[in-house]
């Protein structure tokens, strides 16, 4: 999360926690159980209706930050001197004040009101509350309800957000991105087009690429659309001989085949392939202008090129896809359905937000039949559940789970096996890792996170199931016998396997290790940042990384030796203390996802602490912990990758009303997984634009 | 005007020889004259050319640097490969992107490197929303002189993949994969895919079929155009202030591929440089490397441009070189900390690096200008990294390149120390002056660079 300006660290750093730390007697964390959580929040479950009553009584008030201050800022600063100063004088000044500014941050001579305009610092205590990173565990932290009482004043006092009135926030105009441009040809038309080969790649924000305010138009780009029309219309007319296929490319345009020879009739069927095809592709109904404009142009061609009638209409085709309706998730709203200042979208933008977010491409017949029919928003569940039992929701797993999980770069990462195998005397032999073994590492993740969701698993699965999915090939590099054959299968993991939960898959253990080792930092702030959604500060400007493998001078130095290089430093303890114990918790994992018994001769010792302070011993303790103790921080993290995914922005500060409903409702649900999705689809930045920013209908 | 030089095979066209294909007839000298300064123009007509190649991660500063001074100075260990050229090229020291540094922005050194490269501004450090640093150089460029030729500005590149998830240290990816900047906060795309590059350039198909491609491609456009404009500003309308910059950006790009048919109405058709089509991306990266730079001497040959940036691989690349002996990750090993095998390593990727370079040295010389002379003398190619030690994150002292004579406004074959931390933004403008660009200040310059 992010304020709106800069982005602040988003955690104080602790130099001296790091030592503070190393004093503790014993780890006893109490961490926050979602019971007590649910318990604070006032009027937690708003249904939608109730909401827009409520909103009809304050639309004049702007949504989010102002709009639920209704005190002064002295008469906040005076509630602030009253309650929240002394539990900050009890748990925080003994590092932050006084003359102590850990991190350079001090908590007291708050005496100026103007201190709670302070964004960045409220932020930075909020965030490492309401995760439990601050207190640091083996000092005396507030009790659950204490801490929960400092962090709904911020988000009251400081963020001035209100459960009642969420704010949307804004999502910039998103452009398809290549793969949404491909997969939306391809259900739009039947014709495969690869623009992985021909279109650039697109950027990402905030680690995906739907990201509205990353993905650019360029010239060049712009060229490339337009030739893609050119060649995709050109693919279509080659489907002309099999015109009575009624889902022929050809069909698709010319859906009542060839055109009748009579003027008047032709141009009716003109309009009419117009009409139809333009609204297919712009995910709406099209004006009559616009229509009249496609005909004027097909009109001009044909006068001027000697062109046949398909020809022509081919150059309304080609201009349909390049405009900005089609390339751009135009969306509309409705003005007379609001919520303090946000609007409701209209059915036809909730339809297309559906099917980019399951489909990566336009939404089908039945759900622009729905749209037009205004009923799409009491069937959304059943939607999403008809949306993933199609086998197009297996773009939602690849690009999302391809870019979460970042299993979409397994394939292409290089890793130096005989290097790898060589210093752990393997048996296994370095073809092993071809090509077929990455590609199988890909597709068991992002087949096991689908089946999560086809099954609705409860997600804490995704770090404890005792089954995968497997080929001959990957189930060799497991050890796991008994697989045989190319196609993958899910297979219930014997006791001994050493393997279950994404912790341990192969694709997970690949993409964050070095060229000829495992990185334990790379795998700590894989965890951190996308399981628990607790990333540290980035590290100090200007320190470089620090020499993990001095293989030659240190030899016989196992990885926990040399990374405890990171604890000398108390400038890089307070961080790494959060990353490397995690992931030396995987070194029984070697760079290529072996299994691996010692280090070189060494003894593997993979057991640590988390900075909230639970101990484990190995990776199945963290992975129970995650689900347990720190179950919070793990929903929160899976809702907030996957809303930034489907609504295409990164979350800020003002979302956390929302944001909290959802995993509260996941909660509820005892996680299961099919809840995220509902709970990204109900929510309001989901249903609703920004009303100031919106787009008028 | 002659055109008698025979098509070329393929294999030729990937060696780059240093063949003469068909030139255009001095269009500089037309234009000039026609219109009111010559801009990008040599004392002699032809066109004048600016290149910025990248190379990521810094160097082995040791093995790179020259040692003496002026006119008397020695290669660089590193450096060998560019012997040849010692009176083509200038080296310096002192140069550097403040903006490159942490200042209060803290980790992200790679994304400032590759963002401030060019533009010598700050990026702002954002994941994705509020994305913002400066207009590059080479677009600026290309904004004042790029209407003299088809296309005003051409960017490459030899990254393919991009790494997903989050970039460097909460810098949006556009940061670090993006070299040119048409504006603050619009990154222009590059092209990596040596076919398309050639596509765009000259036509799809071969011979008159390329010819006819051309022609169709530019009659179906303009009608298609003004349809699509018309739909954005019908969309722009009704739009906030954020959704109409992304309005904006598709409607300037239709701009500037109007302007190209424009261009091509009243100059006619490129001419055919009578070469294959180039297959897709090879599978070396070293034959990746020098076919786009075959591409770019074409594309300067036939003045299809004049300005144009190449990223030979994004800044943090982590790309291995098994082929030379070092399997090793470049990115991992630029954290060197001092240890002596991975400063070898390092070496031995910038000596890969810099050899590369001198194959579109060699190229750019052999290849002949419309007034007679070597292309290489009427360039300016600047190649260079915005790290100096990658170990260190350094911004300053940066390793830095300028091959070319400028139409002979440059005094290359020179060591030239400029005074510390001198911006490297004055280098740019002391370029953009003898494009015909008039300004005294670009990005976070100060003055100019003593080239002449």
């Amino acid at each position: 999360m992010t304020s709106p300006r800069d982005p602040p660290s988003l955690a104080l750093p602790m130099r001296r926690h790091a030592n503070l730390r190393q004093r503790r007697q014993s780890a006893s964390a109490t961490p926050l159980s979602m019971h007590q959580f649910r318990a604070t929040v006032v009027a937690a479950v708003i249904g939608l209706a109730i909401a827009a009553v409520v909103a009809t009584a304050t639309e004049d008030q702007p949504a989010g930050a102002g709009a639920a201050i209704p005190k002064d800022l002295q008469t906040r600063f005076d509630a602030f001197t009253t309650e929240i100063e002394p539990l900050l004088a009890q748990y925080c000044h003994d590092c932050h004040g006084g003359g102590a500014s850990e991190g350079g941050q001090t908590l007291d001579a708050l005496d100026d009101p103007q201190r709670l305009l302070d964004h960045d610092l409220w932020h930075a205590v909020w965030q490492n509350l309401r995760t439990e990173i601050m207190p640091p565990s083996d000092v005396e932290g507030p009790t659950d309800a204490e801490r929960q009482q400092i962090v709904a004043w911020i988000e009251r006092d400081v963020f001035g957000l209100d459960p009642l009135h969420p704010d949307p926030g804004h999502v910039t105009l998103r452009r398809l991105n290549r793969e949404e441009y491909r997969y939306t040809i391809r259900d739009l038309l039947g014709i495969k087009f690869n623009t992985v080969e021909l279109f650039p790649p697109d950027d990402t924000g905030y680690g995906f690429d739907t990201v509205g305010d990353a993905l650019a138009v360029s010239p060049l780009l712009l060229e490339k659309y337009l030739k893609a029309a050119q060649s995709i219309f050109a693919s279509v007319l080659e489907t002309r001989a099999a015109a009575d296929d009624d889902s022929s490319p050809y069909q698709r345009i010319f859906f009542d085949g060839p055109p009748p020879d009579e003027l008047p009739a032709r141009l009716d069927y003109q309009r009419e392939i117009f009409r139809r095809f333009a609204g297919r592709a712009f995910r709406r109904p099209v004006d009559e202008a616009t229509i009249d404009r496609l005909m004027t142009l097909a009109d001009a061609a044909q006068e001027d090129g000697d062109l046949s009638f398909e020809e022509a209409t081919g150059h309304g085709v080609v201009a349909i896809l390049s405009s900005p309706r089609f390339l751009f998730r135009d969306e509309a709203t409705s003005s007379d359905d609001t919520l303090g200042n946000a609007l409701r979208l209209d059915d036809y933008s909730l339809a297309a937000r559906l099917s980019y977010m399951l489909w990566s491409s336009l939404p089908d017949e039945q759900l622009l039949e729905l749209a037009s029919r205004g009923e799409l928003r009491d069937n959304l569940h059943e939607e999403v559940d008809r949306l993933l039992a199609d086998e197009r929701s297996e773009r939602f797993i690849e690009n999302f789970v391809g870019q979460w999980l970042q299993t979409r770069d397994v394939v292409g990462k290089h890793i130096d096996a005989r290097f790898v195998l060589r210093q752990h005397s393997s048996d296994l032999d370095e073809s092993r890792f071809s090509r077929d073994v990455r590609t199988a590492m890909r597709a068991e993740t992002e087949m096991f996170v689908g089946h999560l969701f086809s099954e609705n698993r409860s997600i804490d699965e995704l770090l404890t199931a005792d089954y995968t999915f497997l080929n001959e090939v990957l189930a060799r590099v497991y050890g796991v016998p008994g697989v045989e054959g190319r196609e993958m299968r899910k297979v219930d993991l014997p006791a001994d396997s050493h393997r279950g939960g994404i912790l341990r898959h192969g694709s997970l253990l690949w993409v964050t290790s070095n060229p000829r080792r495992t990185s334990p930092v790379k795998r700590g702030l894989f965890i951190l940042e996308n399981l628990l959604g607790t990333p540290p500060p980035p590290p100090p400007p200007d320190v470089p990384e620090l020499q993990e493998d001095r293989r030659g001078s240190t030899k016989g130095a196992t990885m926990r030796q040399l990374m405890a290089a990171h604890r000398a430093d108390p400038l890089c303890a307070s961080c790494h203390a959060r990353m490397d114990p995690l992931g030396l918790a995987l070194e029984n994992y070697t760079a290529l996802g072996t299994f691996r018994a010692d280090d070189q001769g060494s003894p593997i010792d993979t057991s640590g602490e988390l900075i909230t302070g639970e101990a484990f011993r190995n990776v199945d303790d963290l992975a129970s912990i995650m689900v347990h103790q720190r179950r919070n921080d793990f929903y929160r993290c899976l809702v907030e990758r996957l809303f930034t995914f489907a609504i295409g922005r990164g979350v800020e500060y003002y979302d956390a009303p929302e944001i909290k409903r959802m995993v509260q409702r996941l909660d509820q649900e005892e996680g299961r997984a099919r809840w995220l999705i509902y709970g990204i689809v109900d929510s309001v930045p989901f249903q609703y634009r920004r009303g100031d920013e919106a787009i008028q209908p | 005007m002659k055109h008698e030089q025979p098509p070329i095979a393929r294999r030729e066209f990937l060696r780059g020889l240093g063949v003469c294909v068909a030139l255009p007839a001095l269009p500089s000298i037309a234009r000039a004259t026609a219109a009111a300064p010559a801009m990008a123009t040599t004392a002699t007509g032809a066109p004048l050319r600016m290149a910025f190649l990248y190379v990521p991660n810094g160097v082995n500063v040791d093995k790179w640097r020259p040692t003496g001074g002026g006119v008397d100075y020695q290669l660089g260990e590193s450096l060998a490969s560019l012997a040849d050229f010692r009176k083509h090229l200038q080296f310096f020291s002192g140069l550097g992107h403040q903006n490159g540094t942490a200042g209060r922005d803290g980790a992200g050194d790679h994304a400032r490197a590759s963002a401030s490269f060019l533009t010598g501004a700050r990026p702002r450090k954002t994941s994705g929303a509020d994305i913002h640093v400066g207009t590059s150089v080479d677009q600026l460029a290309a904004q004042h002189i790029g209407g003299q030729t088809r296309f005003p500005s051409l960017e490459l590149s030899c990254d393919s993949a991009r790494k997903s998830g989050s970039c460097d240290s909460g810098y949006a990816c556009a940061y670090q994969y993006n070299l040119a900047w048409r504006s603050a906060t619009l990154p222009v795309a590059a092209e990596k895919n040596p076919r398309l590059v050639f596509e765009r350039l000259f036509g799809a198909g071969d011979g008159e079929a390329r010819q006819a491609a051309l022609a169709q491609r530019r009659n179906a456009r303009k009608s298609i155009l003004d349809f699509v404009t018309d739909d954005a500003r019908r969309l722009a309308r009704k739009a906030g202030k954020a959704d109409r910059r992304k309005l904006d950006e598709y409607l300037t790009s239709v701009r500037e591929v109007e302007q190209q048919v424009e261009h091509v109405e009243q100059f006619g058709d490129p001419k055919d440089p009578q070469l294959a089509t180039p297959a897709g991306i090879p599978p070396a990266y070293r034959d990746h490397l020098r076919i786009m730079f075959d591409l770019l001497a074409v594309a300067f040959q036939t003045d299809s441009t004049r300005v144009a940036t190449f990223l030979l691989a994004h800044d943090g690349s982590n790309r291995s070189f098994a082929d030379i002996g070092v399997p090793d990750g470049h990115h991992h090993l630029s954290h060197h900390g001092r240890d002596e095998e991975k400063l070898r390593k390092i070496a031995e990727i910038d000596k890969f690096y810099v050899e590369q370079f001198a194959y579109f040295l060699n190229v750019m010389s052999e290849k002949q200008d419309v007034d007679g002379r070597p292309l290489l003398d009427n360039s300016m190619i600047l190649y260079g990294s915005g790290l100096a030690d990658g170990n260190a994150h350094g911004h300053h002292d940066l390793p830095i390149i300028l091959a070319g004579k400028g139409g002979d406004t440059l005094t290359p074959g020179r060591y030239r120390q400029a005074p510390e931390r001198t911006p490297m933004s004055n280098l740019y403008v002391s370029m953009l002056n003898r494009m015909g660009v008039a300004v005294d200040q670009f990005g976070d310059s100060d003055g100019k660079i003593d080239i002449g």
